[in-house]
């Protein structure tokens, strides 16, 4: 036998076979970099990251616990995401960014926070919005049913202390923007014992309203009145996070005490 | 000495003139720019979503996005441990100031091997594979190639070889086209940017000791690499697929049941540790690349070699056996 054919068929065979050789080699190199063991020289580059550092404070950022995520939306909006909706133009230069994580209490929130990449989005945001605290009350507290004062009590203490550290936080960054605090509001007042719900849930309240107080621009929202009356028609079906009429109300409040957004991003 | 060259030549022209490695070919070349149209809305959707072109504030979402899935209580133990590692890894990214996602064909072709490894390309290298000694038997022709005065053995060793050599220009293909056809949208620079290799996984902590930068020609050479690699242990078992059974439909049909069947079994039963013993949940050798955890612990890439390396061996050992006892008369 001899080989014989048309140049096509010589340079299909020839770059199957060149083919070959690269794969083979670069599977075993591929090999030697897996198995072999490299010494770490990464190096946190700083430099790029300051520079990136946009002075614009156009940046709208959300954080804290599943309010802010949403949860109970059947449309996944939330209340930030419908404030987007309503805020988000085409033309506009604004960002959003959503940083609620579901079930975050007030001391993950502080932990959040010194994180370098969020408390550079701190830097760049003009409005910070901020849900925390449901899960203190409701959950670290211990079950409804079995509430100890005690221990109510001592979660307040800490809640307070550390919504001041969440505001200093966000001070240190960034000085002079606003802050909007929703106040907590009582998902069970339709239950029976309702009064000694309504009673933690306005003292938890206070407490905000008091750490808001010591810091500038800080506001509070507050949520209690919307879900006074009737919470069963606010209410998603799991009786804790509001729904999307519950989400609704919340933005609306937001954008009233917001004013007026584009003169601020233009300026 | 090397009598076998002109038989390897001619099993590798009755390949390429089928019209089967053309049909692949077409297969890659159209489906590519959808792939490619895909990732570009991908892009833009989460930038218009965020309103940003920022890629820290897309890799911080995705923290936070995987934050809370992990608060989901429906969420199996290892997804848990999966999506853990992942969050361990962007941050990684953002604390390094690493882009994992920076535009341009070259992160588009690393990015799509890294996808088809596991199933895409294996199916490519089935369609071609499948009928190499099965379509001799429908033909007919099987009784003309073995009057021929060359040993069985040699002959079945050259088809090997050929297809090989084939499955070899498959990924040379793929990863041209991916590169010629993405580059018209997302540009075609970015051979040398930096990307990041070496995260090893134990105990469901991320292990950052390794952890290193290389050029990204460097990364898509060893992925591609290690593709090729997939893609023949494949070729391999289909191989003796063809060899045993007689057409070419029930050969093709058969590996590629099992291609399916092995990667929707590691995501519907992670927690099934013996399942990494087969063949077709060890396919996704890019995996150790790129530092993705595994679904299924305990595996590694000389793990994934030497059970990808049995089965092809053995494959091979019984597909000669067999081809060489075989009655082809009846």
């Amino acid at each position: 036998m001899r080989i014989k054919g048309r140049p096509l068929w010589t340079i299909v065979s020839l770059t199957a076979v060149t083919s070959a050789l690269i794969w083979m080699f670069g599977f075993g190199w591929a090999v030697s970099e897996i198995t072999s063991s490299h010494r770490n020289s990464l190096q946190p580059s700083k430099t790029s990251q300051e520079q990136k550092v946009s002075e614009q404070k156009n940046l709208f950022l959300t954080m804290g616990d599943s309010l802010t995520r949403g949860t109970g939306d059947t449309t996944g909006l939330g209340y930030a995401g419908r404030v987007r909706q309503r805020l988000q133009k085409p033309s506009s230069k604004l960002r959003f960014i959503n940083l609620g994580v579901n079930g975050q209490t007030s001391h993950d929130l502080r932990r959040q926070l010194q994180k370098p990449r969020v408390q550079e989005f701190i830097h760049q945001a003009g409005w910070v919005v901020i849900t925390i605290g449901g899960n203190d009350l409701f959950r670290e507290s211990g079950r409804l049913e079995s509430m100890d004062v005690a221990k109510i009590r001592a979660a307040q203490q800490q809640y307070e202390k550390n919504l001041d550290a969440i505001f200093e936080m966000i001070r240190e960054q960034n000085p002079d923007i606003p802050i909007f605090i929703f106040g907590l509001y009582n998902p069970f007042g339709d239950l029976k014992d309702s009064r000694i719900t309504f009673r933690f849930v306005r003292e938890w309240n206070d407490s905000l309203q008091e750490a808001a107080a010591r810091h500038d621009r800080v506001v509070v929202i507050p949520t209690y009145d919307l879900f006074q009356l009737q919470p069963g028609k606010y209410l998603f079906n799991d009786h804790f996070h509001p729904n999307g009429d519950g989400y609704q109300l919340m933005a609306e409040r937001l954008l009233q005490v917001m004013g007026n957004v584009d003169k601020d991003v233009s300026r | 000495m090397i009598d076998w060259v002109p038989l390897v030549y001619n099993e590798l022209l009755k390949m390429a003139k089928k019209k089967r490695l053309l049909v692949v070919l077409l297969i890659v070349a159209v489906l590519i720019p959808v792939f490619t149209y895909a990732q570009y809305r991908t892009v833009q959707n989460t930038m218009e979503q965020l309103g940003t072109s920022d890629w820290r504030a897309v890799v911080q979402q995705q923290i936070i996005d995987n934050q809370n899935r992990l608060s989901s209580s429906r969420i199996p133990k290892e997804w848990k441990e999966f999506i853990q590692i992942n969050i361990q890894q962007l941050q990684y990214y953002l604390d390094h100031d690493i882009n994992p996602n920076a535009p341009g064909a070259p992160t588009f072709v690393r990015r799509f091997v890294e996808q088809a490894i596991a199933l895409f390309l294996p199916l490519l290298v089935v369609v071609v594979a499948s009928d190499i000694v099965s379509s001799e038997h429908s033909g007919g022709t099987i009784k003309l190639l073995l009057t021929r005065p060359v040993r069985r053995w040699k002959i079945l060793w050259s088809k090997y070889l050929a297809l090989i050599l084939v499955v070899s220009l498959i990924v040379t293909a793929t990863a041209l086209l991916s590169y010629l056809i993405s580059g018209l949208i997302f540009g075609y620079k970015g051979w040398d940017m930096p990307v990041i290799t070496g995260f090893q996984e134990k105990n469901g902590e991320l292990i950052t000791t390794n952890v290193h930068l290389i050029p990204q020609w460097q990364y898509i050479l060893m992925a591609y690499g290690l593709a090729w690699f997939t893609c023949v242990a494949v070729a391999t078992l289909s191989f003796m697929v063809s060899v045993l059974v007689r057409s070419t439909a029930a050969s093709m049909g058969i590996m590629m049941a099992a291609l399916i069947s092995g990667s929707l079994l590691v995501q519907l039963a992670p927690s099934w540790t013996t399942l990494k013993y087969l063949a077709f949940t060890n396919l996704q050798l890019t995996d150790y690349l790129s530092g993705t955890p595994t679904m299924i612990e305990g595996m590694s890439l000389p793990f994934s070699l030497a059970v990808l390396g049995v089965w092809s061996l053995i494959a091979l050992a019984i597909a000669f056996i067999v081809f060489q006892r075989r009655d082809v008369m009846g």
